[in-house]
């Protein structure tokens, strides 16, 4: 395809547009959001599109390296676009740190460019809003990022479940085996492939391999957890993170009663720098989480900044794509009206006034 | 309550799904040329699919749950739900090659002895679980794609090695052709969307525990 009308019926490979409805639709999902962490006092902020790569090499996870797209700056320096929200915002506050009271929160709205499938090039580039609470330790701040998601989730319209579980329970458990070894345990437990795990825990002569092969293997209904035991005979560690996620989501059932939370002990984090809570949000008819977060207390560390912090991303594209909008009000016009433009123009303004949409 | 969707792949597996389900209560069957049923409950809508687009059926999260075999799965690289190994299906992955080729390479179970310098020349359908196991036990390996036949290619001289599933083997015998070494059983899963099986979990378990075990709960 190297005709000119087909280059200019390409878009690079990773790129999407968004036209009329489905534009309208993400620009008001964004509007909601936006007001709805507002309410909750989360002031937003808008990271770089571009950045240096160099900064992020010590922060950025090998297995996520191929997703990211790279290029070479004018100057001959690498950089990369952005990929992961929150690891842009974290270099990028450092300044807003030194002098603001803490906690800080912060909320975003922005698009991410990150290699997906190999197959399917068309969904590479994704839109995200979201939060970050930083300076709140958990369990409040763990509370209140679960709260906010699920309102979220409420306003833009979608029926999801909210499954809970902990980056630090695995850890616990595993935290001191090799990177090669925690991959299998962790790849087991995602397939939910409990032959598997089964078979990895016995070669690596785990103590009491069924009681954590049936912690992860867990799920259970905030409403109904005053009633659910954990596993029996689990290693101390593992069951004090347990009982924390436990007391979590028991609470944020109590105080967000229409809203519908699970405990989940294969949900292990979606990054690698989650280091407590871990969350997940699933929907009818959505392929995929449609959110997801946790806390990363080690991240900013590593970025000269030591503090605590907790977020949440919404992945507003996939949201987009099954929202179904009453179709748009006609555009009315004023153009075949008599009179000269200035007639015209207060014409438009009235019918505006009166809330209809107007062109000239 | 709406179903529970289900993609089968069409073929043989396809009936021995239809006996295992009927066994413990769930019953199904495809009108004439129909690609879309439901079973007798009510509880399964289910999609008769192409053997090699079941899992993207299932990625995609229109068929929330599928059956189909492990090098199926693992040839379209993507991740799902391991719910269930069955005890039917069952082949092998094997490494083949003419009876003469195969013969001298009799009793040396180190294939990279057994090779020698030099890339391993393959054919297969399995590209990527061909790249992947002999690059795991390091032996070099220049694959050649074919989408059927693959027992040509020795004959004909396209690739001394082969990589495909046998089950009898009787169709290696036709062709004088003899397995070198089983490199993997390769077994029959249910497999769901994560995600799908997240938001669905108790009416899937449930579901599971009557293929388990034939009761229903």
């Amino acid at each position: 395809m190297n005709s000119p009308r087909a280059t200019l019926l390409q878009l690079p490979a990773g790129s999407s547009s968004l036209f009329f409805q489905a534009a309208r639709r993400q620009q008001a999902l964004v509007g909601q959001l936006s007001a709805n962490y507002d309410r909750w006092g989360y002031v937003p902020v808008h990271t770089p599109l571009l950045d240096f790569a160099k900064p992020y090499q010590a922060i950025v996870p090998e297995q996520d390296s191929p997703k990211i797209y790279h290029l070479i700056g004018r100057d001959g320096e690498i950089l990369m676009l952005r990929w992961d929200i929150t690891l842009f915002l974290v270099k990028q506050i450092h300044s807003l740190l030194t002098d603001a009271p803490l906690p800080l929160r912060l909320s975003y709205a922005d698009s991410i460019l990150r290699h997906q499938d190999d197959l399917d090039i068309s969904h590479n580039e994704f839109f995200q809003t979201g939060v970050e609470l930083i300076g709140s330790p958990g369990p409040d701040g763990d509370l209140e990022i679960l709260l906010l998601l699920a309102e979220s989730l409420a306003v833009a319209g979608v029926d999801a479940a909210i499954h809970v579980g902990s980056a630090a329970v695995f850890r616990s458990a595993f935290g001191d085996l090799p990177a090669a070894d925690q991959g299998l345990l962790t790849t087991a437990i995602g397939e939910r492939d409990w032959a598997s795990l089964g078979k990895e825990l016995a070669r690596l002569g785990a103590r009491e391999a069924a009681a954590l092969s049936d912690c992860f293997q867990s799920i259970a209904e905030a409403s109904a957890i005053a009633h659910w035991k954990p596993p029996t005979r689990l290693p101390e560690s593992v069951g004090a993170e347990i009982e924390k996620v436990v007391r979590l989501v028991g609470e944020a059932q109590k105080l967000a009663p229409s809203a519908h939370f699970r405990v989940d002990f294969s949900e292990l984090g979606s990054q690698l720098y989650h280091s407590g809570v871990v969350f997940q949000a699933y929907a009818k008819d959505y392929a995929t989480a449609i959110a997801m977060g946790g806390r990363y207390d080690r991240l900013l560390a590593q970025m000269g900044i030591n503090q605590p912090a907790v977020g949440f991303s919404i992945m507003l594209s996939k949201i987009n794509a099954h929202s179904h909008d009453a179709p748009l009000d006609a555009i009315a016009s004023v153009a075949g009206e008599p009179g000269d433009f200035a007639a015209r123009f207060l014409k438009a303004q009235a019918m505006r006034a009166q809330g209809k949409r107007v062109a000239l | 309550m709406s179903h529970l969707t289900l993609a089968l792949p069409k073929g043989r597996l396809e009936e021995q799904v239809q006996a295992h389900f009927a066994a413990r209560g769930i019953h199904f069957k495809f009108k004439n040329r129909e690609l879309v049923t439901e079973d007798e409950s009510g509880t399964f809508r289910i999609f008769l699919v192409k053997n090699a687009d079941l899992p993207t059926y299932v990625h995609h999260g229109i068929a929330g749950l599928g059956i189909c075999g492990e090098d199926v799965l693992y040839e379209s690289g993507l991740s799902f739900a391991r719910l269930l190994n069955f005890d039917f299906g069952q082949t092998r992955m094997c490494l083949a090659a003419t009876d003469e080729l195969a013969q001298s390479m009799a009793g040396r179970p180190d294939l990279t002895q057994a090779i020698g310098p030099g890339a391993l020349r393959v054919a297969s359908k399995f590209t990527r679980f061909t790249r992947d196991y002999f690059h795991e036990i390091g032996l070099p390996v220049e694959i050649i794609k074919l989408n059927g036949s693959v027992e040509l290619a020795p004959v004909l001289g396209l690739a001394p090695f082969i990589v495909d599933l046998v089950e009898t083997g009787s169709t290696l015998k036709a062709n004088k052709l003899s397995i070198v070494q089983t490199l993997a059983t390769i077994g029959v899963y249910l497999v769901a969307n994560p995600a799908y099986y997240k938001f669905q979990y108790r009416r899937i378990d449930a579901v599971l525990s009557q293929l388990r075990t034939g009761v229903a709960s």
